[in-house]
């Protein structure tokens, strides 16, 4: 046999361990000496298909044949020689002889097909039918999704079209699949979808020439892009659409295919809408609202004022005091609308920042200059302690020094004896300013509220309150902004310790 | 001459405030209620300087500022500009038609006195918008008079 007649030294083989039966069909033509055909057949779970050559002498049992097979899952030939073992030729009606043939097959190691037979001798699958049923449950998995996908092959025909699809679409996969007409469920005019162009391999800029700016690259598949837009042609009033093309490829990496997946995201585009008129009502309602309060307020500010200093003739004690009581909570109420308004602007993002280098060092020195004879009213000792040598670091000194004021001024008003001290201090790569007093210090589970909008804490054994609740919520918002941090540490008896932090570099927020 | 103020604002009783307060400061004080007797104010009474709201109907704050900054006989008188729009809109905008400080409502007298003397006196002397002093305290911040940005 052939192990015999070939001893070559480098040429391994692999054998069969069985005969494959072929049945092959072989076209006649009558002026070569060699005929050739297509075999197909299928032995130990495996299923061949290929070209064969015979000369029609050698056609008796006992001749060498010179087979090419071909695996359907392989797209490489794979040489085999074999020995036709018997045969019977049956004359067939129009000139075809069919012939029935006993191979035993040898196969020589040619590149790796060595490694290919042994890979497919243990699986004992019928290839055929296995790649079928892939491609079934491919089809089953599409169709199944309630994702609307449509999948192109590489002549740009569409292969796929699910439910999903349908229904978002309104065109059935009957009038879609075998044809290029994909684009007309999308626009009114013939042009490539992503998938076209992502088989067409379209560069950056071609895509780029139909989506614009709607689209970029998906940042979880390889090669394929999303884009978003809105459709006119979709559906009764047009759709808005979120769109993923990714390319299909063979296992050498070439392009095959396309496929795209849709979402209907005109209900989520539609609510996004509506919120952001809601806010941007809301946040003219509360501007309006605080310019039209401020005019009043104005003229009642002053007029107690006038009437209180004595400008407009002479008040008793008791009249003094009222007028007192009345200003008092005029400036409360100013105060609470400025805060209203400071917070508005944060939220929105229109606060303007005046970032510029600046000594921390500095906006220290001057709060505690300002604010020395309000702590010295109250009796408490007032100091602060710099660290030498900060480094000069990006902020908006107005900004941070309306932070600072905020913090001392609620150690000033809620520490009865002791003192209010400001320290600066230098952490990695941050500046870093505490305010620490010896007031009746913060509950534990009322820390976590302190920076929330509009939260005011219980004032300890009725003590002083009068703030507006959101002094602290515009401290953080202002820190935040700085790229900072804040925080609060507190003992209840001991005091209270404010923290925050600016970073030494890139600051803009 | 100097020490007369054109005190302009749609608010009456704002108007009366301020009159009284500046009155009681030594000042002459002349009223105007809308942008165009402003302008005719300015011109014919030729004030020493003018204390003008924003937020008025018919042309507003700036447009009068910036047609006073371009009338011959008024535009040396140095202007302040009271707003409640404090921070909500560019002020430096305010500031380029003319304006030589803005103060923001409701405003501290003795803040706004203070002003008025500066850029009065400041005015004797040729010079206008001189440095003011540093305030600090809640609720009660100016705004940026330029050269911040």
């Amino acid at each position: 046999m052939l192990e015999k007649q070939k001893p070559v030294d480098r040429r391994k083989y692999i054998r069969f361990d069985t005969e494959i039966k072929v049945n092959f069909q072989i076209q006649e033509k009558r002026k070569e000496s060699t005929l050739s055909g297509k075999i197909s057949g299928i032995s130990r779970n495996i299923s061949v298909e290929g070209i064969c050559f015979i000369s029609k002498k050698k056609l008796e049992s006992g001749s060498r044949l010179e087979l090419e097979i071909f695996f359907p899952s392989e797209s490489k030939p794979l040489h085999l020689e074999g020995e036709v073992r018997w045969s019977r030729s049956l004359q067939s009606k129009k000139g075809k002889a069919m012939f029935e043939t006993g191979v035993k097959l040898f196969t020589f190691d040619k590149g790796d097909t060595n490694k290919f037979i042994s890979n497919i001798l243990p699986e004992h699958r019928r290839a055929e039918e296995v790649l079928r049923e892939s491609e079934k449950r491919l089809s089953q998995i599409i169709q199944g999704s309630s994702i609307p996908t449509f999948v192109i092959d590489n002549r740009r025909l569409v292969t796929h079209w699910n439910k999903a699809c349908e229904s978002l679409t309104g065109i059935s996969a009957k009038k879609m699949i075998g044809t290029r007409k994909q684009w007309s469920a999308f626009y009114s005019k013939k042009r490539p979808l992503m998938t076209d162009l992502i088989v067409g391999e379209a560069s950056e800029k071609e895509i780029a020439g139909y989506y614009a700016d709607k689209y970029r690259k998906s940042a979880v598949i390889k090669g394929a892009y999303e884009a978003e837009d809105f459709f006119l042609h979709v559906g009764k009033r047009g759709k808005y659409l979120f769109f993923t093309a990714a390319p299909l490829r063979d296992l050498e990496g070439k392009i095959i295919g396309a496929i795209e997946t849709l979402q209907d995201i005109t209900e989520r585009k539609r609510v996004e809408k509506s919120l952001k008129e809601a806010m941007e009502v809301k946040s003219q309602f509360i501007s309006m609202v605080s310019h039209e309060l401020r005019t009043p307020l104005t003229a009642i500010k002053e007029a107690i004022a006038i009437v209180l200093d004595g400008s407009a003739g002479e008040i008793n004690g008791e009249q003094k005091d009222f007028l007192d009581m009345a200003k008092r909570n005029v400036d409360r109420l100013a105060r609470l609308i400025h805060n209203a308004l400071d917070f508005q602007k944060l939220e929105r993002g229109k606060m303007e920042f005046h970032i510029q280098k600046n000594d921390i060092n500095e906006v220290v020195k001057d709060i505690w200059r300002t604010m020395s004879s309000l702590a010295g009213e109250e009796g408490l000792d007032f100091s602060i302690r710099l660290k030498d040598k900060l480094p000069r670091i990006r902020f908006d000194k107005d900004k941070i020094t309306q932070v600072l004021v905020n913090i001392v001024n609620n150690a000033i008003k809620f520490t009865d004896k002791g003192q209010v001290v400001i320290t600066t201090g230098r952490g990695k790569n941050m500046v870093q300013v505490s305010v620490r007093d010896t007031g009746p210090g913060i509950r534990k589970k009322d820390l976590p509220r302190l920076f929330h909008r509009f939260e005011q804490l219980a004032p300890p054994r009725g003590g002083k309150m009068g703030g507006t609740g959101l002094g602290l919520a515009i401290s953080k918002e202002i820190v935040e902004k700085h790229r900072g941090k804040i925080w609060v540490k507190s003992k209840i008896g001991k005091g209270t310790t404010f923290h925050f932090v600016l970073p030494i570099k890139e600051q803009r927020g | 001459m100097a020490r007369k103020i054109l005190v302009v604002d749609d608010e009456s009783d704002i108007r009366r405030v301020l009159e009284f307060r500046l009155k009681n400061a030594g000042y002459d004080v002349i009223g105007a209620s809308d942008g165009e007797s402003c302008l005719r104010k300015a011109k014919e009474e030729a004030p020493g300087l003018i204390i003008l709201d924003v937020m008025m109907p018919g042309i507003n704050g700036f447009e009068v500022c910036k047609l006073l900054k371009e009338g011959d006989k008024t535009k040396d008188i140095p202007v302040i500009m009271l707003t409640v729009l404090a921070g909500e809109v560019d002020l430096s905008k305010g500031l380029e038609k003319g304006a030589s400080c803005f103060i923001s409502k409701p405003f501290n007298i003795i803040d706004l006195l203070w002003e008025v003397k500066t850029i009065i006196a400041g005015e004797k002397k040729g010079k206008r918008n001189t440095k003011s002093k540093k305030k600090i305290s809640p609720g009660r911040k100016k705004k940026n008079r330029g050269g911040k940005k």
